[in-house]
């Protein structure tokens, strides 16, 4: 249960997240917001992890840079630039909706590689929750 | 290519959307094995920060000249957002580090509802709630009772 707590958690802090970067928005380019939110939640993170997990430091190796790396790139660099891009040429209505599909695509990571073999439950919920994430998305550009 | 996607734009918009998705589903089980074989949450979610900062640095660094010139509140908003975007970051992380990646991605997907409901209580002036939005917010809530129940 401590699991789904802190996915609701991440959910409501990046609903949260949402609402500044919106009002920062109207002063700054989006790149210069992107980048500076992720110097300061570097900070942030790098100062409670030192102060909770300093021993955690000296275990890393080498590869495990290569997983940092690879999950900036894909997180920060590919996703986020698809995603503007997206947006920029087939509009925010039509873009964002494929965008929350991302549950999905993950679920075909997990269960094809990882082989989670998850409840059928957690499988139409699931499914609900990509369905009305893009019923929103879709009515909140176009409403 | 080019030539292509200049032709066909939405077409285009539609296949890099999917790419995104591809992309953001990749990183989290990317993330999910960081964290379950090789560092804790919290270190994984400071060097991920760290690199997608270093990889962005080249397209926000030629705008940081007019961004000098915007008001302080938008610099404490950024700071906030910073702040509770990395916050959600390492719930994430931890969680993919505790339950299954089929639980964790939907649950954490759902943060578009808690903006527009904020949005609506604090910024209502930017937004309308409709009726497609309440049914929208249903069944995400509806999904999320549904992952939560066949997690347990």
């Amino acid at each position: 249960m401590l699991g789904v707590l802190s996915a609701i958690l991440a959910a409501t802090s990046w609903g949260v997240s949402a609402i500044f970067v919106r009002l920062a928005l109207q002063h700054m380019h989006p790149a210069v917001g992107t980048l500076a939110s992720l110097v300061v939640g570097f900070v942030f993170i790098l100062t409670i992890s030192l102060a909770l997990q300093a021993h955690a430091f000296l275990d890393l190796t080498v590869a495990a840079f290569g997983w940092f790396a690879l999950l900036g790139f894909l997180n920060y660099l590919l996703g986020s630039f698809f995603n503007y891009s997206s947006m920029h040429l087939a509009g925010i209505a039509r873009a964002a909706p494929l965008v929350a599909t991302t549950p999905v695509f993950a679920a075909v990571w997990a269960i094809g590689v990882a082989g989670e073999r998850p409840a059928g439950l957690t499988l139409v919920g699931g499914s609900a929750i990509v369905l009305g994430v893009a019923m929103m998305l879709t009515e909140r550009r176009t409403g | 290519m080019r030539q292509w996607l200049a032709a066909r734009p939405v077409a285009a918009g539609y296949i890099l959307a999917v790419g995104s998705a591809l992309s953001y589903g990749t990183a989290q089980f990317v993330a999910r094995i960081a964290v379950t074989r090789v560092a804790p949450p919290l270190v994984t979610t400071a060097f991920a920060l760290l690199f997608g900062a270093l990889f962005l640095l080249p397209l926000g660094i030629g705008h940081f000249r007019r961004a000098r010139r915007a008001p302080g509140k938008a610099w404490l908003f950024i700071v906030l957002a910073g702040l509770t975007a990395a916050s959600g970051v390492a719930f994430m992380y931890s969680a993919f580090s505790l339950v299954p990646l089929v639980v964790a991605s939907p649950l954490g997907s759902v943060y578009p509802l808690v903006a527009i409901g904020l949005t609506h209580l604090f910024l209502q002036r930017l937004e309308r709630v409709t009726p497609r939005l309440v049914a929208g917010a249903a069944l995400v809530v509806a999904g999320v009772v549904l992952v939560v129940v066949g997690s347990a």
